[in-house]
């Protein structure tokens, strides 16, 4: 049993690739068809969760589906490998030292990403898992999930906006609200 | 998808920034953890002398403990008696700083002696940093790891139009572009998984000294109590252990479960207790901790597999990292997804110099790094084998430093490639031939396949150099001149 409902598990996640590529192709599908592959996903986890529990199912039918279609784009893109690829070769030339200004800016993004990023997510996480319907441990589990994710937020915030100092404002503004609350708080 | 050109461009910058900054370490940490999923296969490959089997019984045990008391001069804080499973068919004993294999009749063999994968984890976990500094460092990689790969998303305004498309002959800057997004994309959620959980591994420590103080009164012990669960306290112990009573009553109480390890906490004083650590069916978590007596009787378990959901998450961390559930099959997908990651870091990077206008110094210094990282691993390797007495660390940072230091010494890039690829190549076949010269006698199953792995990756490494080609490309024809 636990074989046939594996091999379900398998073929069903080659069918939510196919249904993926098949509504990805035609642009214009009905509602159902833009559904089939959710729908199809769930039953390969059901399937997969079936035979050797929910945790492992679904892993075990996401990593898979992410295979199979890598594999696909494989098949349908078969000439893309085909070995004939000619390098464009360039000149050598010296490294180019950039402007000091250039390397202030970008020091100031590394310093805002790593240091102010992590100041300001630990505190804010901490403040966000004070709700009182969680029980201790997971509390403290989620705040160590929530300040990673916020972190990563933040990064991307400091690296990516033109003016280096609005995330640092940002993040000292944000650090200084929060560590105000747990003050409050606690 | 409608996204803003100045959205798209400031996740770009991002995207490059970062890659460009964190890009090389990142395809460190891919490429090591990609290879520590297999790590039990390794340490057996690296140690194949060690008797190997399955089944083990609880005389045998109690003969490798006596022998142990004989051997330290004072009672640990906690003795280790590690069992044989199916991926990992040794038994081991150790006080925390000392270790030795035993046999199925309980007889201490020599002690593990793996520098090289000592040294591979170590890179993974702690880039050879000292341990609590780099284990923070590789966790906030994680973050990056995950910054990145957002970034990316964002910065790819046509992700739906291009899901399934692979560009052939426009350019060879667009042909890497779309395998780069196309693995990039579609490996998404196992990146995430992957840079997510090490992150929580890494990082979790910075989270215990802030909230201690604020949720516990500078309590460290307290919360990690709160989310893992506190020790047991007994009294008045009997002398001696009766771990035969202590399997049949797991056995009892749990028989579905698997048992890995037995930890005998406190030996020697009265508060001394049994714990047998074992590893749930379907479940995700590491193990259930069970807590017995020294006769043998169940007193509780840590309620790891069946406590708050925070303790189960917590627990589940590390199996999700290192792949370390489902067998041979989860093992493959980890290395084939982890080798992907490597070339989405790599191919990244590629891009980024395929945009320069002229190539520099630093392109020569990329394909040192590129081609020297697992060149070093594998000459560390060899080199271990050759003699274990030297340390597999230094080996390693000498072989990449001086594969950079060469760098500087070429200006013909396309030769340089030539000469990493050849020299990596015949570093795995060197390392192939050595190993089955030097164990011939203990050829299994797994050191077989091993070996024939790293003789094919060095065949195929050997053969796409056009010095084994019929019609060579003239690598001293100067592609490249000196501006």
């Amino acid at each position: 049993m636990k074989n046939i409902l594996i091999s379900l598990g398998l073929l069903l996640s080659f069918l939510t690739v196919l249904s993926i590529y098949r509504n990805w192709k035609n642009k214009k599908n009905h509602w159902f068809r833009k559904a089939l592959p959710i729908c199809i996903g769930f039953s390969s986890i059901i399937s997969w969760s079936f035979a050797v529990g929910i945790e492992y199912g679904i892993v075990f039918s996401l990593l898979p589906t992410l295979f199979i279609t890598w594999l696909f784009i494989i098949v349908i893109n078969k000439d893309f490998f085909d070995n004939d690829i000619k390098t464009r070769h360039k000149l050598f030339s010296p490294i180019q030292i950039k402007p000091k200004t250039l390397w202030l800016s970008h020091i100031l993004k590394l310093f805002t990403s790593i240091i102010m990023c992590c100041l300001a997510s630990i505190l804010l996480s901490l403040t966000v898992v004070t709700l009182p319907f969680f029980s201790e441990a997971t509390r403290l589990v989620l705040s160590a999930f929530f300040f990673c994710s916020i972190w990563t937020g933040f990064v991307i915030w400091s690296v990516s906006d033109e003016k280096v100092w609005r995330p640092f404002i940002g993040m000292l503004s944000l650090s200084s609200t929060s560590l105000l609350t747990l003050w409050a708080l606690y | 998808m409608y996204q803003s050109k100045r959205f798209i461009k400031a996740n770009l910058n991002a995207h490059s920034w970062l890659g460009l900054v964190f890009g090389i370490v990142l395809y460190t940490l891919s490429l090591t953890g990609t290879l520590i999923v297999f790590s039990d296969e390794f340490e057996r490959w690296e140690q194949p002398n060690i008797a190997e089997f399955e089944q083990f019984n609880a005389t045998a045990m109690q003969d490798a403990l006596e022998q142990v008391w004989q051997k330290i001069d004072s009672a640990p804080e906690t003795l280790w008696l590690i069992l044989p499973t199916k991926t990992m068919p040794r038994a081991h004993i150790s006080d925390g700083s000392n270790e030795w294999y035993i046999d199925e009749h309980g007889k201490l063999l020599e002690q593990p002696d793996t520098p090289w994968l000592t040294m591979l984890k170590d890179l993974h976990y702690y880039l050879h940093l000292p341990k609590t500094f780099g284990i923070i460092i590789v966790g906030i990689l994680g973050i990056f790891l995950l910054a990145i790969s957002l970034s990316g998303v964002f910065s790819h305004p046509n992700i739906i139009r291009d899901a399934f498309k692979l560009r052939k002959g426009k350019s060879e800057h667009l042909e890497k572009v779309d395998l780069h997004n196309r693995l990039g994309v579609w490996g998404l959620p196992f990146t995430i998984m992957i840079a997510l959980t090490g992150a929580f591994i890494g990082l979790v420590s910075i989270i215990v000294v802030v909230a201690a103080p604020i949720f516990y009164d500078g309590d460290r012990e307290a919360i990690i109590n709160a989310v893992y669960g506190a020790d047991p306290s007994f009294k008045q112990q009997a002398p001696g252990y009766d771990i035969e009573q202590a399997l049949q009553s797991l056995n009892t109480i749990a028989p579905d479960v698997t048992p890995l390890y037995i930890a005998l906490q406190k030996p020697k004083t009265e508060n001394a207790f049994i714990e047998i650590a074992a590893s749930v069916p379907q479940r995700l978590i590491y193990s259930e901790i069970y807590r017995f007596n020294t006769k043998g009787q169940y007193y509780n378990s840590q309620a790891l597999s069946d406590g708050p959901a925070g303790r189960q998450i917590a627990y589940s961390v590390y199996r999700l990292h290192f792949g370390a559930f489902g067998g041979i099959p989860m093992k493959l997908l980890y290395m084939l997804f982890g080798f992907a990651l490597c070339y989405v870091c790599v191919s990244g990077l590629s891009i980024w110099f395929a945009k320069q206008k002229h190539e520099t110094r630093l392109n020569m210094i990329w394909i040192a790094l590129l081609w020297g990282i697992p060149s070093s691993i594998t000459n560390s390797a060899l080199l271990s084998l050759l003699d274990n007495t030297l340390n597999a660390f230094w080996v390693f940072w000498l072989t990449l430093l001086s594969s950079v230091a060469s760098a500087f010494l070429w200006n013909k890039i396309q030769w340089y490639k030539e000469v990493n690829n050849v020299a990596f190549g015949s570093l795995l076949v060197i390392l192939t031939v050595c190993y089955v010269t030097k164990y011939s006698t203990s050829l299994d199953m797994n050191n077989v396949t091993i070996t024939s792995v790293l003789l094919l990756l060095g065949l195929y490494c050997l053969s796409k150099s056009t010095v084994f080609r019929k019609r060579p490309v003239d690598l001293h024809k100067p592609l490249l001149k000196n501006s």
